[in-house]
């Protein structure tokens, strides 16, 4: 019974369509992983199953959600993408999460940079936030590559994280950050010069 | 998002998937002790997080769980349907009904409506209950109701869990 209600989004690599019943094997294999440590895993079975229930009624119960990441040519999920807001959020988070296989090429970049254009154009989201674990390296580094600062005056879940805010929609049309963003996006599939030892992951 | 699951009305009740608007009064329902039975007592982030995973579990399963409203007042007076959680051989039939709305026979009317719109819709015609032996007023209930007692059923991570099988019901009523 998929949800014809979520609305599909593509992008230059990406396909992010509403999860599905088959897309489930891969989710709960990264969420059973240590890779999951920063999003409340390792999960058990029952645990991780229920959370991507959760994820799928989020889009019912708020009205946005987690999309599926694929790939546009294989069509295989990647990571999940979108917008999260459990009921001790202060605010509507951004949030991502990529398979470990599937990391280091800037399709968490690529999909939440998506994700966000549609909340603000679509949605009319003045604005968005990310909670981080200051530990998680990577994601803090992805929130800086989309443009968001740390806010230490916001509210954060439960102060073992830290609030990243993202530009607003005005900042982010009156300001570079887009046109960065792209550019990187772009650097992945059609890259200017190709050094060697990339640093970036 | 909404309408395409199925709503149902009894005489005394509507029964829908969850929505936002239903979080208050669960929420009021999960942080009593009385709800130790049924996952509780649990923070309301737990239990908005149970109510996504509710409306999910539609989604990934084609059935699921009703939140139970009084067709009088619209007060929640419970929920009832079926669960399957991963690994879970065949769905489950189960309920509660809150304690102060008990002795009125509406877990009777809930599980009737239950097991005739699953039979009709949902491809579920003799489902299962688990029960524990300790629960007598319950055991009484669904045997009432044509259930009798078969082999445990083994739940992963869990283990054996005392099981009853509900007849098909009849369908000539109204689901």
């Amino acid at each position: 019974m998929p949800d014809r209600s979520i609305p599909v989004i593509e992008t230059e690599r990406l396909v992010l369509r509403g999860p599905e019943p088959e897309d489930y094997p891969k989710f709960r294999h990264t969420f059973s992983s240590y890779r999951s440590r920063f999003m409340g895993g390792p999960l058990n079975a029952y645990e991780a199953w229920m959370l991507y229930a959760a994820e799928i009624g989020h889009w019912q119960i708020r009205g946005y959600g987690m999309w599926m990441i694929h790939d546009r040519e294989t069509e295989a999920t990647l990571g999940m993408a979108g917008g999260w807001k459990p009921a001790q959020w202060p605010e509507a988070e951004i949030a991502w999460i990529i398979w470990p296989e599937t990391a280091g090429r800037g399709y968490a970049l690529e999909a939440t940079h998506a994700a966000r254009n549609h909340f603000y154009t679509r949605l009319g989201w003045e604005g968005a936030v990310s909670y981080l674990d200051p530990k998680n390296l990577d994601s803090v580094r992805l929130a800086e590559r989309l443009g968001a600062q740390k806010d230490a005056e916001a509210p954060t879940v439960d102060g073992n994280d830290v609030c990243y805010r993202h530009p607003s929609p005005a900042q982010l049309r009156n300001s570079q950050i887009s046109d960065g963003i792209e550019l990187e996006i772009r650097s992945y599939y059609d890259p200017l010069f190709t050094p060697k030892g990339y640093a970036i992951d | 998002m909404s309408g395409k699951f199925p709503e149902i009305t009894t005489e005394r009740l509507y029964m829908h998937v969850g929505r936002i608007e239903d979080l208050d009064e669960l929420d009021a329902y999960f942080t009593t002790e009385e709800s130790r039975y049924v996952g509780g007592p649990r923070s309301r982030s737990a239990t908005f997080d149970a109510l996504c995973a509710g409306v999910g579990h539609w989604y990934l399963r084609g059935f699921g769980m009703w939140i139970l409203n009084s067709r009088d007042d619209g007060t929640q007076v419970g929920i009832a349907g079926f669960s399957q959680p991963d690994g879970w051989p065949e769905p489950e039939l189960t309920w509660v009904v809150y304690d102060q709305f008990s002795g009125q026979g509406i877990a009777t009317e809930a599980v009737a409506a239950c097991r005739r719109a699953a039979a009709r819709h949902l491809g579920i015609k003799t489902p299962i209950s688990l029960l524990r032996p300790e629960h007598l007023p319950l055991i009484k209930m669904v045997e009432r109701m044509g259930a009798s007692r078969v082999a445990d059923m083994d739940l992963p991570e869990i283990g054996p869990i005392p099981a009853w099988r509900f007849p098909e019901p009849e369908t000539n009523g109204n689901a």
